[in-house]
């Protein structure tokens, strides 16, 4: 009752509690990181987590706190992937020096096609462009041949190196990598608790009642878009390393559906949802390779109708609760299919005051 | 006191407003009825700077407020209350409270504004700590205009507040406004349907018919005049 406070992050033992759940998650994620760092394959596995799990910090920001859904992430880590291949491989730059080049290359291309589309009113209108968008990023690599390799892509990307130690080494190549997740991750988390973070949520709510209260949403609709882009050429920096060779069909449209897909299963309302949806999808992606591609893609498509199904707010939102109260959790969502026509199920019973 | 001149709004080529004129005074209850599509929420929005106008003018107290956006709108005292119970679901009651507020600065005031609006509406005192979305539709209601009145409006903007609400509710509705209007002593222009309520409590109302101003007189002459009747009573 007294725990009142102008911010809309709750009180002081809130911040306390959360405190040591992010304790928690950065163990975990170490955990995984130690895990992998320890077998060369699974370190290629961890380090495609890493990216893929960049790539979806970004669509959090646009397609879980903002609500508008972007289906074109994918060409936007191959921008970022292009860019610091062609400037190591073309120009000689330094590894570290491609970062900002990507992250500002894929923010103001992300920018440039944000303002015009997130200008059009609500609707489908940015998830049509951003695949749209996708394909042409496609056919303009394959097309400008001098700068990209074309359809050959560009191989021999040189890895990182700081003074005379090379990071060659997938291992080490992956502490590297985790190290940028977690930084992004922290920024995208600034970012979330933020005034912009409560403005892209309110556009999510209601953009009718934020319009209202003075948001301007078209504004923080492209600020949004832009950062989601910008999260994608950092993560892009990463891929090209990943294996050294890129392709433009590595960041066809399908792989943006991927990307979405993760940050559903996961849980995209937060954070920390897109990146478990990452994580434990790239690895379960991975683990299924022997099925084949084609039983790959049908396991995955199950998945992520039975998250949708049972699970509407991601994976995330089985952590930290009890067996009793997954268990409630689930005989709702079964109700629901069983016998929705007599009545509606009351949302989130919640105890009057 | 608010001036609208010749104000005429489209949507690409669409006409949705043409050359209305208003004048209201500092005190009273306004109200702008007219069937789907006439260009009542079109109205409204030009007010609160969401549609920009294509012709005309808007002044309230001796600001020109015709190309401000929503924000510097607010702050010269103009609050929009939109049509459709809209709020912001999945936070508080309080938070709700505090997000319409966040273009003020001091926050004391905040404070303050949310303990009149509790003081106005003391069901959401009552559920102050309850997720907006778990709201019945009455006081999500009562939470979009509570919200509105955060800002110290000077004018308040309320668009449909009847709309889709249960008929015990849309009584409850209209009283409410009348005791802010009463209570704050502030204009209130109210856009509706349902035109024999909004007629009753209004002191003066206007009539839109496809983007034009066709009718306007005090509540009282508009319901007993045949046009009215015919159109938008049903009698």
């Amino acid at each position: 009752m007294s725990n009142k406070s102008l911010s809309l992050n709750g009180g002081g033992i809130m911040d306390k509690m959360t405190k040591h759940k992010d304790l928690i998650k950065v163990i975990i994620f170490l955990a995984f990181i130690a895990f992998c760092y320890f077998d060369s394959y699974f370190s290629i596995v961890g380090i495609r987590s890493c990216v893929n799990a960049m790539a979806v910090i970004g669509l959090v920001l646009i397609s879980g706190y903002t609500r508008q859904i972007h289906l074109g992430q994918m060409a936007f880590v191959g921008l970022g992937a292009y860019t610091s291949a062609i400037l190591m491989t073309k120009l000689g730059w330094n590894f570290w020096l491609t970062i900002p080049c990507a992250i500002i290359v894929a923010g103001l291309i992300g920018a440039l096609l944000g303002i015009p589309t997130l200008r059009l009113r609500d609707g489908p209108y940015l998830a049509l462009v951003t695949q749209i968008f996708g394909e042409v990023i496609y056919v303009l690599i394959i097309n400008l041949e001098p700068l990209t390799g074309g359809t050959f892509g560009i191989n021999g990307i040189p890895a990182p190196s700081v003074g005379s130690v090379s990071f060659a080494n997938p291992s080490l190549l992956l502490l590297v990598t985790a190290a940028f997740t977690m930084l992004a991750f922290f920024v995208a988390n600034k970012i979330a608790k933020s005034k912009y973070g409560r403005f892209f949520i309110s556009i999510r709510e209601s953009e009718a009642a934020a319009q209202s209260v003075g948001v301007n949403t078209m504004k923080y609709k492209i600020i949004a878009f832009t950062l989601s882009s910008a999260f994608a050429g950092l993560a892009g920096v990463f891929y090209a390393q990943c294996f050294g060779v890129i392709n433009a069909t590595e960041f066809r449209w399908s792989f943006s559906l991927e990307l979405l897909s993760m940050a559903i299963i996961g849980g995209i309302a937060s954070l920390e949802g897109g990146v478990l949806g990452a994580i434990t999808l790239t690895v379960a992606l991975e683990m299924l390779r022997p099925l084949g591609s084609a039983a790959r893609m049908i396991a995955y498509g199950v998945l992520v109708i039975l998250v949708l199904a049972f699970l509407p707010d991601g994976i995330i939102s089985l952590i930290g609760k009890r067996w009793s109260e997954i268990k409630l959790m689930f005989s709702d969502r079964i109700k629901v299919f069983t016998d929705d026509r007599k009545k509606k199920r009351p949302k989130k019973a919640k105890v009057d005051a | 006191m608010l001036e609208i001149k010749n104000l005429t709004c489209h949507y690409g080529v669409i006409r949705a407003l043409h050359d209305i004129s208003m004048t209201i005074p500092d005190d009273g209850i306004f109200a702008v009825i007219g069937a789907n599509g006439a260009g009542k929420t079109t109205l409204i929005n030009s007010i609160a700077g969401l549609v920009t106008p294509t012709e005309g003018s808007i002044n309230f107290n001796g600001t020109e407020i015709t190309e401000l956006h929503t924000k510097d709108v607010i702050r010269n005292g103009i609050a929009l209350c939109p049509e459709g119970r809209r709020v912001f679901k999945s936070i508080s009651v309080y938070e709700n409270l505090v997000a319409g507020a966040y273009i003020m600065k001091d926050k004391k005031r905040v404070e303050e504004n949310i303990e009149e609006v509790f003081r106005l509406f003391p069901r959401l005192k009552e559920r102050e700590k309850q997720l907006a979305g778990t709201l019945s539709g009455g006081e999500q209601q009562m939470l979009a205009v509570g919200r509105a009145l955060m800002t110290d409006p000077k004018l308040l903007l309320l668009d449909e507040p009847s709309m889709g609400l249960a008929p015990n509710l849309i009584d409850f509705v209209f009283e409410t406004m009348e005791r802010i209007h009463k209570e704050l002593h502030i204009p209130i222009i109210v856009v509706e349907q349902n035109s024999e309520m909004a007629l009753s409590v209004a002191d003066y109302a206007y009539v839109l018919e496809v983007g034009e101003m066709t009718l306007q007189g005090t509540g009282q002459e508009l319901l007993e005049s045949d046009e009215v009747k015919n159109k938008y009573l049903g009698a």
